[in-house]
């Protein structure tokens, strides 16, 4: 493979070249093109998926369009300011700092008084007008941590299962941390990253090979031991159990995207978004796209989402240097990986949790963290030089 | 700069892992759209749009003259939408709405009380008053216009109503609230006579609210056809009041049953079951029920008591064992197939087969007779020697050819199968010969008599014979359904002169009707429940007229408390008047047989004599066979006769006396009415005679029952009614 060789050679010397200045190079179009539609996508249907509830929740079909867009723009905000911001500043002390902050805030989180009780799940910390998700925050501290101290490494080729071990320690203190909300999608999206993480930082291929058969011995001891799993596996296999119950939203879900056909019924034309679909602006806005644009708008969508993904782990691959590269394979992995276990939920492909779709979920936190990450990995597209315009 | 090498190949296999997954969502979306898509866009389309529905009117249900058994009355039905009220209403003024419109539907107190809790409801559909008058419907529309109140409607409906009560509530059925059928035609044909709801469509909300701009659509219904059945409503009448007098006289505990059919094509003209029910009210409490206040006819546990009781249809549900009557059928496979002949000498002594002793019912045996005779007679061990004689193989063949193997396919729900030998024995065939040890329906038997009757088909019941549309235009008609040809028409021929025989001289006798040549045989059996020794099914099947059959009827007594318990006694005689009245209802003629002369005076229609001097009147009166006796001082030759008893044109027996009055009388001439009980009907006449009273006389045999009691003052002239029974049959 002689002709690998010479590239990355010259991506190498490219990447230490750069390193100098944060905003020496620019920026990689294709993604922030594809983060902008996605963007400007994402509060469109959330005005059309929202407007029936808002109108019956709040008396004002708005509500959620004008808190999404304001966060949108404060999100791309953000996002010009961290594209600007060398990511090596958060190496180091930034990111173990980071990572205790978010174990401060994730246990404040039970904290009556200072987090905020919803449904049953201790999620969200309130602090006066300022709310948001710590979870949201500790994602994005678990990758930079990672992506640090994976990158520290350099003498062995390949993790052992003893250099594995602080991890592993993390990452059972995180997801602990994360159960105890209880916040199930949280745990299993941050979880995933972080082996995606350590696999291509280099962790054996056995260990994924023994851990993967560790992971469904786990999930089925846990679908037989908690019983809200279990629940969730019955109705999965069969929602029509309880079609008004506990399967009414797969159901409906079903609905909607069933009825989109080819075309859909048009922008703005969703039936299952009249109260049929609960909070159609959250974790199913999917299936009112699906339903509003048919086939092709869901192919549309995935394909603006792929060209994302490919930038993304394309910046990864030319970083020129194992942190960056890691760190944007991580932050690209955190928005496929909860890009496609939201949509396999909501078609069923899997057992329903509630993970939000990246870029078109209604939430302004998640969404501004969202655009500061895209903001790092911007940032690491400047300085590997990716693609120029 | 391994470990960096690696880093790009993992990170480029995550890359491949991220595009399998959006191939295998895109390909999970195609599936749902285009594969499911059509299902998921109806279970949607569906939940979107709240339908009002308007029925359609269920078709009518005719007899065979276009009397109407079922019909639909146009109502109207009220309902609510509380979601919509509680929209645009205060809580003040829902009050109020609800309390004028609870008034205006005129409910009484549990009813007010359940429909004011359903103003309350979260939802978009509760029924306020189902099924009311087209006037309180129209008033309640008048008020909501003027008012202009909305989420209050009032849509057409529809309401079954059976004019005829109980009669022949068995075939006709009944219907759910809702307009299905659940019994009987109204369930077997309910696919022709729901017809198809109309709709008014409008788009809604998860929460069943109208959504704004959305249009209102509405499908118009398509109204049900209309079943003509076979049925004559005449007929039915007939032998239901006929059933429920044998129940009273014979004190029968069990129910009863009886079918009429015309063995032409198989036609039901009458079904009767008892006990039976009103159709207006199905679920209402049997009589049997101790405590009717008590009762809620919609329970499990009630529905199922009615199943068991007043909704079971005996003629088709209820398996029984036939007796003798089922002997015709042996004694058609023995002529058919040449082992007797009606002339054949055959003997009744006992006979063994398989270990067991079969004999006569008369205990000294009839002994040597024609085979004619022994099946006047009904003698067992004649048949036994005859399905002997044709062979287990080949009598079963008769049996099955006469469908008792199967369901007849009469178009009702329910009909239960027959307990007749899977693998027959000689034994078996011994017992089955003479009609015992299996089980068959009264349809079954009705319809192999029918086969008898009308030269040797065997027809598949027919109950329905066409379907209309609303211009009475034939959508559909069901002709008569032969199934099989059982045997030649001369042994049908030859059959049914023996049958006519059992009735004119045989054990059933006590049907004998003058003038209508009525053939049949009777039966009686033991129930084969052990838990209830000394329950017996007496019964008769007869048709008529014996050369040229227009009617098969069998009547079943289910556990009669009258001894002795037989078909010939019991049931004879009201077999054998029901028939004759439905001869009469069918115009047949009567063509009076020598017999009818010899055992009766034959009828005359009385001359009007008034006027006429005393010796005119008699010379007139001996014309017609008449004799006469005078009233009043005048009894001279030249007296005129100034009134009669009995009125001119009466139907009297000839040799009655009539009583001419030559003056005026206050009073017509009285005499106490004698005791004939157990008289013979030559003597009975002699004796009325005398005391100046005339004989009407039915039955063959002594007199069991006189109309007027001995010592009642009846006026002189008057037809005195007798039945007459044979003691001595079986």
């Amino acid at each position: 493979m002689p002709k690998t060789r010479t590239t990355l050679k010259k991506s190498a010397g490219k990447g230490a070249g750069s390193r100098l200045s944060a905003s020496a190079g620019a920026m990689d179009f294709w993604m922030l093109f594809s983060v902008m539609i996605l963007v400007v996508m994402g509060v469109t249907m959330v005005f059309s998926a929202s407007a029936p509830y808002a109108l019956s929740r709040f008396d004002d079909s708005y509500f959620f369009f004008r808190n999404q867009l304001k966060f949108a723009l404060i999100g791309f905000v953000v996002m010009i300011v961290t594209s600007r911001i060398d990511y090596h500043i958060y190496k180091g002390k930034v990111a173990l700092w980071g990572i205790i902050v978010s174990v401060i805030l994730l246990v404040m989180v039970r904290v009556p008084g200072i987090g905020v009780e919803e449904n049953g799940s201790w999620r969200w910390i309130g602090l006066g007008p300022l709310q948001f998700q710590p979870s949201e925050i500790a994602k994005i501290a678990l990758i930079v941590f990672f992506a640090d101290r994976l990158s520290a490494r350099r003498i062995k080729p390949t993790l052992n299962l003893l250099d594995l071990l602080p991890y592993a320690g993390i990452m059972i203190l995180f997801a602990g941390l994360f159960m105890i909300e209880p916040h199930l999608s949280c745990t299993v999206i941050s979880m995933l990253v972080c082996l995606v993480l350590l696999l291509c930082a280099g962790a054996r291929l056995a260990y994924f090979v023994v851990g993967l058969a560790g992971m469904t011995g786990i999930g089925v001891a846990a679908v037989s031991f908690f019983p809200y799993m279990k629940d969730r596996v019955d109705f999965f296999i069969n929602p029509y159990l309880d079609a008004s119950g506990k399967g009414y939203q797969i159901i409906q879900s079903m609905l909607a995207i069933g009825s989109g056909g080819l075309l859909g019924r048009g922008l703005g034309k969703s039936m299952q978004k009249f109260l049929y679909l609960p909070e159609p602006q959250n974790d199913f806005i999917f299936s009112v796209l699906a339903e509003e644009l048919g086939f092709v708008g869901v192919v549309g969508v995935l394909s603006v989402f792929m060209i994302f993904f490919f930038r993304g782990m394309k910046v990864a691959m030319q970083a020129g240097e194992l942190y960056g590269s890691l760190l944007a394979a991580g932050i690209t992995s955190l928005i496929a990986i909860q890009t496609f276990l939201n949509m396999m939920v909501v078609t069923k492909l899997i057992p329903s949790t509630g993970v939000s779709l990246p870029f078109f979920s209604a939430g302004g936190t998640s969404l501004v963290i969202l655009m500061a990450a895209v903001g790092i990995l911007l940032n690491i597209s400047r300085q590997a030089g990716a693609e120029k315009i | 700069m391994r470990t960096w090498r690696m880093t790009r190949k993992r990170t480029l296999f995550m890359l491949a892992v991220y595009v399998c997954l959006a191939l295998l969502v895109t390909g999970r979306v195609a599936a749902l759209q285009f594969v499911r898509g059509e299902d998921l866009k109806q279970q949607a389309y569906e939940q979107h749009n709240r339908g009002r529905y308007i029925s359609a009117r269920r078709g009518t249900i005719y007899d065979r003259n276009g009397v109407a058994l079922a019909v639909s009355a146009s109502v109207e039905t009220i309902s609510i939408n509380p979601v919509q009220l509680k929209e645009n209403y205060s809580a003040q003024k829902i009050s109020e709405i609800s309390t004028a419109l609870c008034e205006l539907a005129g409910l009484a107190e549990t009813a007010r009380i359940k429909a004011l809790a359903a103003f309350e409801k979260n939802s978009s559909y509760e029924l306020i008053a189902p099924k009311v008058d087209k006037e309180i419907g129209g008033k309640i529309r008048a008020w909501i216009e003027e008012n202009e109140l909305s989420g209050i409607n009032v849509d057409e409906d529809s309401k079954r109503f059976y004019p005829k009560n109980n009669l022949a509530a068995h075939v006709i059925g009944f219907t759910s609230v809702d307009n299905a059928g659940l019994d009987g035609v109204e369930k077997w044909m309910d696919s022709y006579l729901q017809g198809t709801k109309g709709k008014i469509m409008s788009e809604v909300d998860a929460a069943r609210r109208e959504l704004p701009f959305a249009d209102e659509q509405r499908i118009s219904p398509q109204d049900g056809y209309n079943v003509y059945l076979t049925l004559d409503e005449t007929i039915q009448y007939f032998t239901q009041k006929a059933l429920e007098n044998a129940i009273e006289e014979n004190q029968v505990l069990e129910g009863a049953t009886a079918i009429v059919m015309d063995p032409r094509n198989g036609d039901i003209l009458a079904m009767v079951s008892k006990p039976d029910f009103n159709l207006n009210s199905p679920w209402a409490a049997p009589a049997t029920i101790q405590d009717p206040s008590a009762w809620s006819g919609t329970k499990p546990e009630s529905v199922k008591i009615l199943q068991e009781t007043v909704w079971r249809n005996k003629a088709i549900m209820d398996t029984y064992e036939p007796g003798s009557t089922f002997k015709p059928i042996t004694a058609a496979a023995g002529l058919e197939e040449g082992i007797v002949t009606p002339d054949t000498r055959v003997n009744d002594k006992t006979i063994q087969v398989g270990g067991w002793d079969i004999n006569c019912w008369k205990p000294n045996f009839h002994g040597d007779e024609s085979f004619r005779e022994a099946v006047y007679n009904s003698c067992n061990p004649v048949f036994v020697n005859v399905a002997m004689a044709l062979g287990v193989n080949t009598f079963y063949k008769y049996v099955r050819a006469f469908g008792f193997y199967d369901k007849t396919r009469i178009p009702l729900y329910g009909e239960a199968k027959s307990i007749f030998h899977k693998s027959p024995t000689v034994v078996d065939m011994a017992t089955a010969s003479f009609g015992q040890r299996f089980q068959i329906t009264p349809i079954q038997l009705a319809s192999a008599y029918c086969a008898i009757a009308n030269g040797g088909t065997l027809y598949r019941p027919r109950l329905v014979s066409a379907l209309t549309d609303d211009d009475s235009n034939i959508v559909k008609r069901y002709e008569p359904e032969a199934v099989r040809t059982v045997m030649s028409a001369q042994t049908s021929e030859t059959l049914r002169s023996i049958l006519e025989g059992v009735v004119t001289y045989g054990t059933g006798h006590n049907a004998y009707i003058k003038g209508y040549r009525l053939a049949g045989k009777t039966g009686t059996s033991e129930t084969l429940q052990t838990d209830s020794t000394g329950r017996y099914i007496a019964s008769f099947c007869t048709f008529a007229p014996a050369d040229n059959p227009v009617a098969v009827l069998l009547v079943i007594l289910d556990h009669p408390n009258v001894y002795p318990y037989t078909g010939g006694m019991l049931v004879a005689p009201v077999a054998g008047k029901l028939m004759e009245e439905i001869l009469n209802y069918l115009g047949v003629d009567r063509r009076y047989t020598e017999f009818d002369k010899t055992m009766m005076n034959a009828p005359v229609a009385v001359p009007d004599v008034v006027g006429m001097t005393v010796a005119e009147a008699q010379a007139r009166l001996k014309e017609f066979k008449l004799d006469f006796k005078l009233e009043g001082s005048n009894t001279g030759k030249d007296a005129l006769v100034v009134s009669q008893t009995p009125k001119a044109y009466m139907e009297v027996a000839e040799e009655s006396v009539i009583i001419l009055y030559t003056e005026k009388m206050e009073k017509e001439a009285t005499v106490p009415v004698p005791d004939l009980i157990n008289c013979t009907y030559d003597d009975a006449r002699l004796i009325l005679k005398q005391v100046g009273l005339n004989i009407k006389a039915t039955g063959l045999g002594v007199v069991q029952k006189q109309k007027f009691a001995a010592g009642t003052i009846v006026a002189k002239g008057t037809q005195v009614e007798v039945e007459l029974l044979d003691p001595n049959t079986h």
